[in-house]
Protein backbone atom coordinates (compact mmCIF):
# COMPACT_ATOMS: atom_id res chain seq x y z
CA UNK A 1 0.00 0.00 0.00
CA UNK A 2 2.53 2.44 1.06
CA UNK A 3 4.47 1.22 -2.59
CA UNK A 4 2.19 2.33 -4.52
CA UNK A 5 1.02 5.65 -2.63
CA UNK A 6 5.26 6.57 -2.93
CA UNK A 7 4.93 5.53 -6.33
CA UNK A 8 1.84 8.09 -7.04
CA UNK A 9 4.18 10.82 -5.10
CA UNK A 10 6.90 10.53 -7.93
CA UNK A 11 3.93 10.86 -10.33
CA UNK A 12 3.05 13.34 -8.71
CA UNK A 13 6.10 15.25 -8.05
CA UNK A 14 7.12 14.72 -11.96
CA UNK A 15 3.51 15.97 -13.22
CA UNK A 16 2.14 18.73 -11.36
CA UNK A 17 5.19 20.07 -10.02
CA UNK A 18 7.16 21.41 -13.05
CA UNK A 19 3.40 24.28 -13.66
CA UNK A 20 4.53 25.57 -10.12
CA UNK A 21 6.71 28.52 -12.42
CA UNK A 22 3.66 29.67 -14.21
CA UNK A 23 0.66 28.75 -11.69
CA UNK A 24 2.64 30.85 -9.41
CA UNK A 25 2.46 33.78 -12.04
CA UNK A 26 -1.07 33.19 -12.39
CA UNK A 27 -2.53 32.88 -9.31
CA UNK A 28 -0.28 36.58 -8.03
CA UNK A 29 -2.45 37.82 -10.70
CA UNK A 30 -5.35 36.41 -9.81
CA UNK A 31 -4.87 37.13 -6.36
CA UNK A 32 -3.21 40.95 -6.64
CA UNK A 33 -0.56 39.95 -4.16
CA UNK A 34 2.01 37.39 -3.77
CA UNK A 35 1.43 36.11 -0.49
CA UNK A 36 -2.30 35.52 -1.55
CA UNK A 37 -1.41 33.76 -4.65
CA UNK A 38 1.13 31.43 -2.78
CA UNK A 39 -1.33 30.55 -0.76
CA UNK A 40 -3.58 29.68 -3.40
CA UNK A 41 -1.29 27.83 -4.99
CA UNK A 42 0.06 25.75 -1.91
CA UNK A 43 -3.80 25.15 -1.33
CA UNK A 44 -4.15 24.22 -5.04
CA UNK A 45 -1.38 21.52 -5.15
CA UNK A 46 -2.85 19.96 -1.72
CA UNK A 47 -6.25 19.17 -3.46
CA UNK A 48 -4.32 18.15 -6.57
CA UNK A 49 -2.59 15.74 -4.24
CA UNK A 50 -5.65 14.68 -2.58
CA UNK A 51 -7.37 14.01 -6.30
CA UNK A 52 -4.32 12.97 -7.82
CA UNK A 53 -6.11 9.16 -8.15
CA UNK A 54 -8.75 10.57 -10.32
CA UNK A 55 -5.99 12.07 -12.68
CA UNK A 56 -5.67 10.53 -15.99
CA UNK A 57 -1.96 9.77 -16.71
CA UNK A 58 -1.08 11.01 -20.16
CA UNK A 59 -4.13 13.73 -20.22
CA UNK A 60 -3.39 17.33 -19.27
CA UNK A 61 -1.78 18.22 -16.42
CA UNK A 62 -1.53 22.05 -16.76
CA UNK A 63 -5.26 22.38 -17.55
CA UNK A 64 -6.33 20.15 -14.91
CA UNK A 65 -3.91 22.77 -12.51
CA UNK A 66 -5.40 25.10 -13.68
CA UNK A 67 -9.31 24.49 -13.24
CA UNK A 68 -8.10 23.18 -9.52
CA UNK A 69 -6.97 26.43 -9.01
CA UNK A 70 -10.00 28.18 -10.14
CA UNK A 71 -11.88 26.41 -8.61
CA UNK A 72 -10.06 26.89 -4.99
CA UNK A 73 -9.80 30.77 -6.09
CA UNK A 74 -13.76 30.98 -6.26
CA UNK A 75 -14.71 28.61 -3.72
CA UNK A 76 -12.45 30.82 -1.39
CA UNK A 77 -13.95 33.90 -2.64
CA UNK A 78 -17.44 32.56 -2.03
CA UNK A 79 -16.23 31.61 2.04
CA UNK A 80 -15.17 34.80 2.47
CA UNK A 81 -18.22 37.02 0.85
CA UNK A 82 -20.65 34.41 2.21
CA UNK A 83 -23.11 34.69 -0.53
CA UNK A 84 -23.61 32.71 -3.64
CA UNK A 85 -21.13 33.08 -6.66
CA UNK A 86 -23.47 34.58 -9.11
CA UNK A 87 -22.73 36.60 -12.05
CA UNK A 88 -24.90 38.22 -15.37
CA UNK A 89 -22.50 37.48 -18.06
CA UNK A 90 -24.82 38.96 -20.08
CA UNK A 91 -25.49 42.31 -18.63
CA UNK A 92 -21.88 42.71 -18.52
CA UNK A 93 -20.58 41.96 -21.81
CA UNK A 94 -23.66 43.74 -23.36
CA UNK A 95 -21.65 47.06 -23.28
CA UNK A 96 -18.94 45.40 -25.04
CA UNK A 97 -21.31 43.76 -28.44
CA UNK A 98 -22.82 46.95 -28.85
CA UNK A 99 -20.23 49.28 -28.71
CA UNK A 100 -16.97 47.39 -30.78
CA UNK A 101 -14.72 49.50 -29.56
CA UNK A 102 -11.14 49.80 -31.73
CA UNK A 103 -7.84 49.80 -29.71
CA UNK A 104 -6.72 53.20 -28.89
CA UNK A 105 -3.19 54.17 -30.29
CA UNK A 106 -2.45 55.83 -26.95
CA UNK A 107 -1.44 52.67 -24.78
CA UNK A 108 -0.08 52.77 -21.36
CA UNK A 109 0.89 50.29 -19.02
CA UNK A 110 -0.74 52.24 -16.14
CA UNK A 111 -3.83 52.58 -18.85
CA UNK A 112 -3.76 49.07 -19.47
CA UNK A 113 -3.77 47.77 -16.00
CA UNK A 114 -6.38 50.06 -14.89
CA UNK A 115 -8.72 49.27 -17.76
CA UNK A 116 -7.74 45.02 -16.85
CA UNK A 117 -8.76 45.93 -13.09
CA UNK A 118 -11.57 47.29 -13.91
CA UNK A 119 -12.73 43.99 -15.58
CA UNK A 120 -15.51 41.85 -13.68
CA UNK A 121 -13.55 39.21 -12.65
CA UNK A 122 -15.32 36.11 -14.99
CA UNK A 123 -13.79 38.08 -17.57
CA UNK A 124 -10.57 38.95 -16.47
CA UNK A 125 -10.10 35.43 -15.23
CA UNK A 126 -10.78 34.44 -19.07
CA UNK A 127 -8.35 37.27 -20.49
CA UNK A 128 -5.63 36.78 -18.10
CA UNK A 129 -5.69 32.86 -18.93
CA UNK A 130 -5.83 33.21 -22.74
CA UNK A 131 -4.21 36.33 -23.60
CA UNK A 132 -1.45 36.23 -20.91
CA UNK A 133 -0.87 32.59 -20.04
CA UNK A 134 -1.51 31.52 -23.47
CA UNK A 135 -3.75 28.52 -22.58
CA UNK A 136 -5.32 27.42 -25.74
CA UNK A 137 -9.35 27.98 -26.06
CA UNK A 138 -9.86 24.02 -25.43
CA UNK A 139 -7.55 24.53 -21.79
CA UNK A 140 -9.32 27.01 -20.93
CA UNK A 141 -12.50 25.46 -21.49
CA UNK A 142 -11.30 22.63 -19.42
CA UNK A 143 -10.00 24.39 -16.79
CA UNK A 144 -13.24 26.46 -16.27
CA UNK A 145 -14.96 23.65 -16.99
CA UNK A 146 -17.08 25.16 -20.01
CA UNK A 147 -17.81 24.66 -23.22
CA UNK A 148 -15.52 25.85 -25.78
CA UNK A 149 -18.26 28.11 -27.06
CA UNK A 150 -18.51 29.99 -24.17
CA UNK A 151 -15.18 30.20 -23.90
CA UNK A 152 -14.86 32.05 -27.07
CA UNK A 153 -17.76 33.99 -25.87
CA UNK A 154 -17.25 35.31 -22.65
CA UNK A 155 -13.39 36.07 -24.83
CA UNK A 156 -15.20 37.98 -27.11
CA UNK A 157 -16.71 40.05 -24.41
CA UNK A 158 -13.82 40.50 -21.96
CA UNK A 159 -11.83 41.43 -24.44
CA UNK A 160 -14.22 43.66 -26.07
CA UNK A 161 -15.04 45.46 -22.67
CA UNK A 162 -11.54 45.94 -22.12
CA UNK A 163 -11.12 48.32 -25.20
CA UNK A 164 -13.96 49.92 -24.12
CA UNK A 165 -12.32 50.78 -21.39
CA UNK A 166 -9.37 51.81 -22.67
CA UNK A 167 -11.23 53.87 -25.00
CA UNK A 168 -13.24 55.76 -22.61
CA UNK A 169 -10.25 56.83 -20.56
CA UNK A 170 -8.07 57.64 -23.70
CA UNK A 171 -7.05 61.27 -24.02
CA UNK A 172 -9.57 62.77 -26.82
CA UNK A 173 -6.40 62.37 -29.50
CA UNK A 174 -6.62 58.67 -29.16
CA UNK A 175 -8.18 57.24 -32.70
CA UNK A 176 -10.94 55.20 -32.55
CA UNK A 177 -13.99 55.99 -30.88
CA UNK A 178 -15.17 57.14 -34.57
CA UNK A 179 -13.87 53.83 -36.68
CA UNK A 180 -15.62 51.98 -34.05
CA UNK A 181 -18.83 53.37 -33.99
CA UNK A 182 -18.44 53.04 -37.90
CA UNK A 183 -18.32 49.62 -37.22
CA UNK A 184 -20.88 49.34 -35.06
CA UNK A 185 -23.25 50.90 -37.73
CA UNK A 186 -21.59 48.46 -40.11
CA UNK A 187 -22.53 45.70 -38.01
CA UNK A 188 -26.65 47.08 -37.32
CA UNK A 189 -26.51 47.34 -41.66
CA UNK A 190 -25.70 43.91 -41.75
CA UNK A 191 -27.87 42.04 -39.54
CA UNK B 1 -12.56 33.30 -48.51
CA UNK B 2 -13.12 37.23 -48.64
CA UNK B 3 -13.81 38.84 -45.15
CA UNK B 4 -14.79 42.48 -44.41
CA UNK B 5 -13.58 44.58 -41.98
CA UNK B 6 -16.41 43.91 -39.10
CA UNK B 7 -15.85 40.39 -39.64
CA UNK B 8 -11.72 40.52 -39.33
CA UNK B 9 -12.24 42.54 -36.10
CA UNK B 10 -14.22 39.65 -34.94
CA UNK B 11 -11.46 37.29 -35.71
CA UNK B 12 -8.78 39.65 -34.59
CA UNK B 13 -7.81 38.10 -31.62
CA UNK B 14 -8.46 34.63 -32.27
CA UNK B 15 -6.28 34.82 -34.64
CA UNK B 16 -3.48 36.53 -32.52
CA UNK B 17 -4.08 33.43 -30.12
CA UNK B 18 -3.35 31.10 -32.70
CA UNK B 19 -6.81 29.69 -32.67
CA UNK B 20 -8.49 29.86 -36.19
CA UNK B 21 -8.01 27.63 -39.19
CA UNK B 22 -5.72 27.60 -42.21
CA UNK B 23 -8.57 28.76 -44.18
CA UNK B 24 -9.68 32.04 -41.98
CA UNK B 25 -6.44 32.90 -41.19
CA UNK B 26 -5.37 33.68 -44.86
CA UNK B 27 -8.56 35.14 -45.17
CA UNK B 28 -7.79 37.58 -41.85
CA UNK B 29 -4.72 38.22 -43.80
CA UNK B 30 -5.31 39.18 -47.02
CA UNK B 31 -7.38 41.41 -46.01
CA UNK B 32 -5.20 43.15 -44.01
CA UNK B 33 -2.58 43.04 -46.16
CA UNK B 34 -5.07 45.01 -48.26
CA UNK B 35 -6.70 46.94 -45.47
CA UNK B 36 -4.53 49.95 -43.52
CA UNK B 37 -7.30 50.71 -40.58
CA UNK B 38 -7.77 46.94 -39.97
CA UNK B 39 -3.43 46.29 -39.91
CA UNK B 40 -3.37 49.68 -37.61
CA UNK B 41 -6.00 47.91 -35.47
CA UNK B 42 -4.33 44.34 -35.27
CA UNK B 43 -1.11 46.15 -34.39
CA UNK B 44 -2.86 47.82 -31.42
CA UNK B 45 -4.04 44.72 -30.38
CA UNK B 46 -0.85 42.75 -31.04
CA UNK B 47 0.67 45.77 -28.61
CA UNK B 48 -2.09 45.98 -26.16
CA UNK B 49 -1.68 42.15 -25.39
CA UNK B 50 1.72 42.47 -24.92
CA UNK B 51 1.38 45.27 -22.71
CA UNK B 52 -0.73 43.12 -20.98
CA UNK B 53 1.50 40.50 -20.23
CA UNK B 54 4.22 43.33 -19.32
CA UNK B 55 2.20 44.82 -17.02
CA UNK B 56 0.97 42.05 -15.14
CA UNK B 57 4.62 40.43 -15.24
CA UNK B 58 4.95 40.41 -11.57
CA UNK B 59 8.32 39.52 -9.96
CA UNK B 60 7.64 35.62 -10.62
CA UNK B 61 11.41 34.38 -10.65
CA UNK B 62 13.25 31.17 -10.47
CA UNK B 63 14.00 32.19 -6.80
CA UNK B 64 10.73 32.57 -6.09
CA UNK B 65 9.16 29.39 -8.05
CA UNK B 66 11.92 27.50 -6.34
CA UNK B 67 10.77 28.91 -2.77
CA UNK B 68 7.37 27.88 -3.53
CA UNK B 69 7.71 24.47 -4.91
CA UNK B 70 9.78 23.61 -1.55
CA UNK B 71 6.95 25.12 0.27
CA UNK B 72 4.44 23.15 -1.72
CA UNK B 73 6.70 19.95 -1.42
CA UNK B 74 6.66 20.23 2.03
CA UNK B 75 2.65 20.54 2.78
CA UNK B 76 2.60 17.76 0.39
CA UNK B 77 4.77 15.65 2.13
CA UNK B 78 2.88 16.44 5.42
CA UNK B 79 -0.48 15.58 3.96
CA UNK B 80 0.72 12.13 2.53
CA UNK B 81 2.50 11.75 6.37
CA UNK B 82 -1.00 12.21 7.40
CA UNK B 83 -2.48 10.16 5.31
CA UNK B 84 -0.22 7.14 5.85
CA UNK B 85 -0.90 7.77 9.75
CA UNK B 86 -4.77 7.29 9.00
CA UNK B 87 -4.17 4.54 6.54
CA UNK B 88 -2.57 2.43 9.13
CA UNK B 89 -5.00 3.22 11.55
CA UNK B 90 -7.39 2.53 9.33
CA UNK B 91 -5.97 -1.14 8.30
CA UNK B 92 -5.94 -1.86 12.76
CA UNK B 93 -9.80 -0.54 12.33
CA UNK B 94 -10.50 -3.10 9.42
CA UNK B 95 -8.62 -5.59 10.88
CA UNK B 96 -10.50 -5.12 13.77
CA UNK B 97 -14.15 -4.82 12.71
CA UNK B 98 -13.28 -7.78 10.52
CA UNK B 99 -12.09 -9.93 13.96
CA UNK B 100 -16.03 -8.71 15.32
CA UNK B 101 -17.90 -9.60 12.46
CA UNK B 102 -16.49 -13.29 12.09
CA UNK B 103 -17.26 -13.11 15.83
CA UNK B 104 -20.57 -12.01 15.53
CA UNK B 105 -21.01 -14.55 12.54
CA UNK B 106 -20.08 -17.11 14.59
CA UNK B 107 -22.21 -16.86 17.29
CA UNK B 108 -25.00 -16.48 15.20
CA UNK B 109 -24.51 -19.68 13.50
CA UNK B 110 -27.03 -21.79 13.93
CA UNK B 111 -27.04 -25.73 14.93
CA UNK B 112 -29.90 -26.69 12.74
CA UNK B 113 -30.01 -30.17 12.81
CA UNK B 114 -29.54 -30.33 16.78
CA UNK B 115 -32.97 -31.39 17.74
CA UNK B 116 -33.28 -33.54 15.07
CA UNK B 117 -29.51 -35.35 15.91
CA UNK B 118 -30.75 -36.08 19.79
CA UNK B 119 -34.30 -37.40 18.38
CA UNK B 120 -32.20 -39.63 16.17
CA UNK B 121 -29.56 -40.55 18.60
CA UNK B 122 -32.77 -41.44 21.32
CA UNK B 123 -34.02 -43.82 18.66
CA UNK B 124 -31.23 -45.50 17.97
CA UNK B 125 -29.57 -45.83 20.95
CA UNK B 126 -31.76 -45.21 24.50
CA UNK B 127 -34.43 -47.34 23.03
CA UNK B 128 -32.26 -49.85 21.82
CA UNK B 129 -31.65 -50.78 25.99
CA UNK B 130 -33.33 -54.47 27.02
CA UNK B 131 -36.16 -54.17 29.51
CA UNK B 132 -34.78 -54.68 32.87
CA UNK B 133 -31.65 -53.03 32.16
CA UNK B 134 -30.38 -52.05 35.90
CA UNK B 135 -27.64 -48.76 36.14
CA UNK B 136 -23.78 -50.34 36.43
CA UNK B 137 -21.83 -47.26 38.53
CA UNK B 138 -18.78 -49.32 36.89
CA UNK B 139 -19.83 -49.35 33.37
CA UNK B 140 -20.81 -45.70 33.75
CA UNK B 141 -17.61 -44.63 35.08
CA UNK B 142 -15.88 -46.78 31.85
CA UNK B 143 -18.17 -44.77 29.46
CA UNK B 144 -18.40 -41.54 30.52
CA UNK B 145 -15.13 -39.06 29.90
CA UNK B 146 -14.34 -35.58 31.68
CA UNK B 147 -16.25 -33.79 32.31
CA UNK B 148 -18.94 -35.66 32.63
CA UNK B 149 -18.31 -38.31 34.61
CA UNK B 150 -20.30 -37.34 37.47
CA UNK B 151 -23.37 -36.17 35.83
CA UNK B 152 -25.44 -38.92 37.19
CA UNK B 153 -24.24 -38.00 40.20
CA UNK B 154 -25.13 -34.37 39.52
CA UNK B 155 -28.34 -35.14 38.13
CA UNK B 156 -29.82 -38.22 40.86
CA UNK B 157 -29.99 -41.79 40.04
CA UNK B 158 -33.61 -42.00 40.76
CA UNK B 159 -36.12 -39.24 40.14
CA UNK B 160 -39.68 -41.29 41.64
CA UNK B 161 -40.60 -43.83 39.45
CA UNK B 162 -37.96 -42.94 36.81
CA UNK B 163 -34.28 -44.17 36.98
CA UNK B 164 -31.24 -43.80 35.26
CA UNK B 165 -30.34 -47.16 33.83
CA UNK B 166 -27.50 -45.99 31.88
CA UNK B 167 -24.70 -43.53 31.17
CA UNK B 168 -22.12 -43.44 28.30
CA UNK B 169 -20.10 -40.75 25.66
CA UNK B 170 -22.11 -41.61 22.64
CA UNK B 171 -20.70 -39.93 19.37
CA UNK B 172 -23.00 -39.60 16.38
CA UNK B 173 -23.06 -37.69 13.23
CA UNK B 174 -19.79 -35.52 14.73
CA UNK B 175 -21.09 -35.13 17.81
CA UNK B 176 -19.76 -36.27 21.42
CA UNK B 177 -22.78 -36.44 23.34
CA UNK B 178 -22.63 -37.42 27.21
CA UNK B 179 -25.90 -39.33 27.02
CA UNK B 180 -27.91 -40.65 30.33
CA UNK B 181 -30.72 -43.15 29.55
CA UNK B 182 -33.40 -43.27 32.07
CA UNK B 183 -36.43 -45.39 31.99
CA UNK B 184 -39.57 -45.37 34.33
CA UNK B 185 -43.39 -44.94 34.15
CA UNK B 186 -43.81 -47.18 30.46
CA UNK B 187 -41.44 -44.62 28.27
CA UNK B 188 -37.64 -43.83 28.26
CA UNK B 189 -36.22 -40.58 28.58
CA UNK B 190 -32.53 -39.09 27.11
CA UNK B 191 -30.42 -36.52 28.79
CA UNK B 192 -28.23 -35.36 26.13
CA UNK B 193 -25.08 -32.82 27.24
CA UNK B 194 -22.63 -31.66 25.10
CA UNK B 195 -20.36 -28.46 23.94
CA UNK B 196 -21.80 -26.11 22.37
CA UNK B 197 -19.89 -26.15 19.10
CA UNK B 198 -22.02 -25.77 16.01
CA UNK B 199 -23.65 -22.56 16.89
CA UNK B 200 -27.01 -21.09 18.37
CA UNK B 201 -30.14 -23.70 19.04
CA UNK B 202 -32.76 -23.09 16.31
CA UNK B 203 -35.54 -20.66 17.22
CA UNK B 204 -38.28 -22.05 19.16
CA UNK B 205 -41.07 -21.16 21.44
CA UNK B 206 -39.62 -20.90 24.38
CA UNK B 207 -40.54 -21.16 28.00
CA UNK B 208 -38.05 -20.11 31.11
CA UNK B 209 -37.19 -22.69 33.73
CA UNK B 210 -37.94 -21.70 36.61
CA UNK B 211 -35.19 -20.65 39.84
CA UNK B 212 -32.94 -20.80 36.80
CA UNK B 213 -33.78 -18.25 34.55
CA UNK B 214 -32.82 -20.01 31.69
CA UNK B 215 -34.77 -20.11 28.35
CA UNK B 216 -35.88 -23.78 27.72
CA UNK B 217 -36.36 -24.48 23.58
CA UNK B 218 -39.58 -27.04 23.49
CA UNK B 219 -40.05 -28.59 20.10
CA UNK B 220 -41.17 -31.99 18.58
CA UNK B 221 -38.64 -34.08 16.39
CA UNK B 222 -39.93 -37.75 14.78
CA UNK B 223 -42.69 -37.68 17.45
CA UNK B 224 -40.54 -37.25 20.68
CA UNK B 225 -40.89 -33.80 22.49
CA UNK B 226 -37.44 -31.98 23.22
CA UNK B 227 -36.80 -29.38 26.19
CA UNK B 228 -33.56 -27.88 25.20
CA UNK B 229 -31.15 -25.40 27.20
CA UNK B 230 -28.31 -23.31 25.72
CA UNK B 231 -25.76 -22.63 28.72
CA UNK B 232 -22.28 -20.88 27.89
CA UNK B 233 -20.50 -23.36 26.05
CA UNK B 234 -22.87 -25.79 26.42
CA UNK B 235 -26.35 -27.71 24.77
CA UNK B 236 -28.72 -29.86 26.83
CA UNK B 237 -31.99 -32.15 25.59
CA UNK B 238 -33.86 -34.17 27.10
CA UNK B 239 -36.08 -36.32 24.91
CA UNK B 240 -39.35 -37.78 26.11
CA UNK B 241 -42.16 -39.68 24.62
CA UNK B 242 -44.56 -38.06 26.24
CA UNK B 243 -44.99 -35.24 29.97
CA UNK B 244 -43.75 -36.89 32.94
CA UNK B 245 -45.95 -37.57 35.55
CA UNK B 246 -45.71 -35.36 37.53
CA UNK B 247 -44.61 -33.06 34.78
CA UNK B 248 -42.14 -31.21 37.39
CA UNK B 249 -39.97 -34.17 36.92
CA UNK B 250 -38.65 -33.85 33.53
CA UNK B 251 -38.03 -30.47 34.71
CA UNK B 252 -36.24 -31.11 37.83
CA UNK B 253 -33.63 -33.45 36.09
CA UNK B 254 -33.32 -30.66 33.25
CA UNK B 255 -32.60 -28.13 35.94
CA UNK B 256 -30.02 -30.31 37.75
CA UNK B 257 -28.00 -30.88 34.46
CA UNK B 258 -27.75 -27.33 33.72
CA UNK B 259 -26.81 -26.88 37.48
CA UNK B 260 -24.35 -29.37 36.91
CA UNK B 261 -23.08 -28.29 33.80
CA UNK B 262 -22.80 -24.42 34.81
CA UNK B 263 -20.79 -25.42 37.52
CA UNK B 264 -18.19 -27.06 34.45
CA UNK B 265 -18.46 -23.93 33.44
CA UNK B 266 -16.97 -21.71 36.09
Amino acid sequence: MFGISHQRREEFDRAALVHVPELLRFATRLCGSADAGEDLLQETYLQAWRSFHRFAAGTNCRAWLYKILLFTHSAQNRKRARQPFLVDLDAAGEAALLIDAPTPDALTARAVKAAFDRLPEHFRTLVLLVDVEGLTYREAAEALNVPVGTVMSRLSRGRGLLRLELARHAPESSTGARSGMDLSAQRRARS
Amino acid sequence: MNLDCQQVRELMDSYLSEELSVETNHGVLRHVAECRDCAAELKRRQRLRALLSETLDLAVNDVNADRVRVRITHAVDREQRSWQRVARLGAVAATLVAAVAVACWAGRRVDAAAYNDSAEDHVACALTYPSGTAYDPDRAAQNLAPPFEHIVDAVGRSHGVYHVIDAHMCPYKGRNYAHVVIRGDGQTLSLFAERAERGALPDTPTTVLAGDALDVHATTRLGYRISAVATRDHRLFLVSERPTDPPDLAQDILRSAVRFIRGLEK
